[in-house]
């Protein structure tokens, strides 16, 4: 089982849409997934559920919100609990005779309290005792996470909030890798290299207090950038337009991995795919702009599949 | 061959080099027929034909030169010193795979030119604190 965040520093980027293709696609050949939606705004989880099917049955007790203060009231539920298999998107993959299975464990618009808390956790006395509680309140989620059956997934998801707070540093510590999707333009390569940098320090500190702990349990973290995907693409004649292209030369130039394929702008599809549950990539393709859109997906995923190899196991 | 058909193919070498620095955007418009090209005739300013494409510098050695700086200012000197006219400066942006719009004046172009070849790695290195 491999863990691999989604995260970009830039909000708008597509990176939900990004997870709930992948995974999908991913699930259609075969792969257990599951996803993990750790950002607040609970986008990846309305795009599988609807919001009153989400209050009813998950929002109090089922969501990651719910787990994280679990533990803070010493009552903690294991996040294998959470997992629950949405309806939607479970039919469409039957239907189409995969074995593949996609799970989710929601996110909850309160999630953004939980940083504050876990903020309040990470002071001591000592500086010894200042270095325990970062790794304790750090490793929440990697630890969590070993509740769940290793056997039962190839591979987690963790769809993060567009920040570097304290939950998704916990994101990170638990994952191997992190795909970035990225818009190529500007402000949204320089989330990227907002990332990379809180990327390093992360793993900088992280190592220096898990070195100075001393115990085995507490192992040194390497998330490598499995690489950028761009999204949201003008293309003409098959490529982006010209105004883009610099844009993804520029993070090539820079040493970062860039997935060849690319994911271009279709307000028709993706606009309102989330709110019948199904991922633009498992529709029934009507035309050829949704067949380029389902094609550029299926590249992108193939892409992903071959670099995922490069992880450790 | 008559003198005619020997002018019009020299006007239509003419009429493609200008076409260069169009942008694809501009092109694309034309071909969609929202835009229309006007062609006008000036002075030449005493150069003879041809006097133009002698004086295009290298452009890999340019780019390399530009890639190689460690600051704009320097950056911005080297472009000064080619001297090149706002058509050079286009076809130096053309193959950085660079599109510049109509609009852009000469030191738009640089700027560019600059934030393409050595620009954008500085900001890299300002973000994520290299030295």
């Amino acid at each position: 089982m491999k863990i691999v965040s989604v995260i970009n520093y830039k909000g708008g980027v597509g990176k939900t849409s990004v997870t709930a293709n992948l995974a999908a696609e991913l699930a259609w050949r075969g792969q257990r997934v599951l996803m993990l939606d750790m950002d607040a705004q609970a986008s990846l989880t309305f795009s599988f559920i609807k919001p009153e099917e989400w209050l009813e049955q998950y929002a109090e007790r089922k969501t990651i919100k719910a787990w994280f203060d679990s533990i803070s009231e010493s009552q903690a539920v294991p996040i294998s609990d959470l997992i629950f298999t949405p309806s939607r998107v479970e039919a469409s993959l039957r239907s189409s005779g995969t074995q593949g299975r996609l799970d989710l464990v929601p996110s909850h618009l309160g999630l953004i309290n939980v940083d504050l808390e876990l903020a309040t956790q990470l002071s001591g006395g000592t500086l010894a005792q200042v270095k325990a509680s970062y790794l304790r309140v750090h490793r929440r989620l990697a630890e969590g996470l070993r509740s769940i059956d290793h056997s039962s997934y190839d591979l987690i998801l963790i769809d993060c909030p567009p920040n570097f707070n304290i939950v998704t540093k916990n994101a990170l510590v638990a994952s191997e890798g992190i795909l970035i999707p990225a818009k190529p333009d500007y402000l949204s390569t320089l989330g990227i290299d907002y990332l990379g940098r809180s990327v390093r320090d992360l793993v900088t500190e992280y190592n220096d207090f898990a070195a100075s702990h001393g115990s085995p349990a507490v192992s040194p973290i390497d998330p490598k950038i499995i690489g950028v995907v761009f999204t949201m693409i003008e293309p003409r004649s098959g490529e982006p337009i010209a105004a883009l292209r610099p844009f993804i030369q520029r993070t090539k130039d820079l040493g970062l991995p860039v997935f060849q394929s690319w994911l271009r702008e279709n307000k028709n599809f993706y606009a309102d795919a989330p709110q019948y549950g199904v991922p633009v990539v498992l529709l029934d393709t009507a035309n050829d702009a949704q067949r380029s859109v389902v094609r550029e997906i299926e590249d992108f995923s193939t892409e992903f599949i071959a670099a995922m190899g490069t992880l450790h196991p | 061959m008559s003198k005619k058909p020997t002018s019009f193919s020299t006007l239509l070498k003419y009429l493609s080099k200008a076409a260069e620095c169009l942008t694809d955007e501009d092109i694309a418009e034309v071909a969609a027929g929202r835009r229309r090209l006007i062609l006008t005739t000036q002075e030449a300013f005493g150069r003879s034909p041809g006097a133009e494409a002698k004086e295009i510098p290298d452009f890999g050695v340019l780019i390399a030169s530009l890639k190689s700086l460690e600051t704009r200012e320097t950056a911005h000197k080297l472009l000064e010193d080619a001297a090149l006219n706002r058509t050079q400066l286009a076809q130096l942006a053309r193959a950085l795979d660079l599109p510049t719009q109509g609009s852009d004046n000469v030191a738009r172009i640089q700027e560019k030119i600059i934030e393409t070849t050595i620009g954008f790695r500085l900001t890299s290195n300002a973000i994520q604190k290299k030295g």
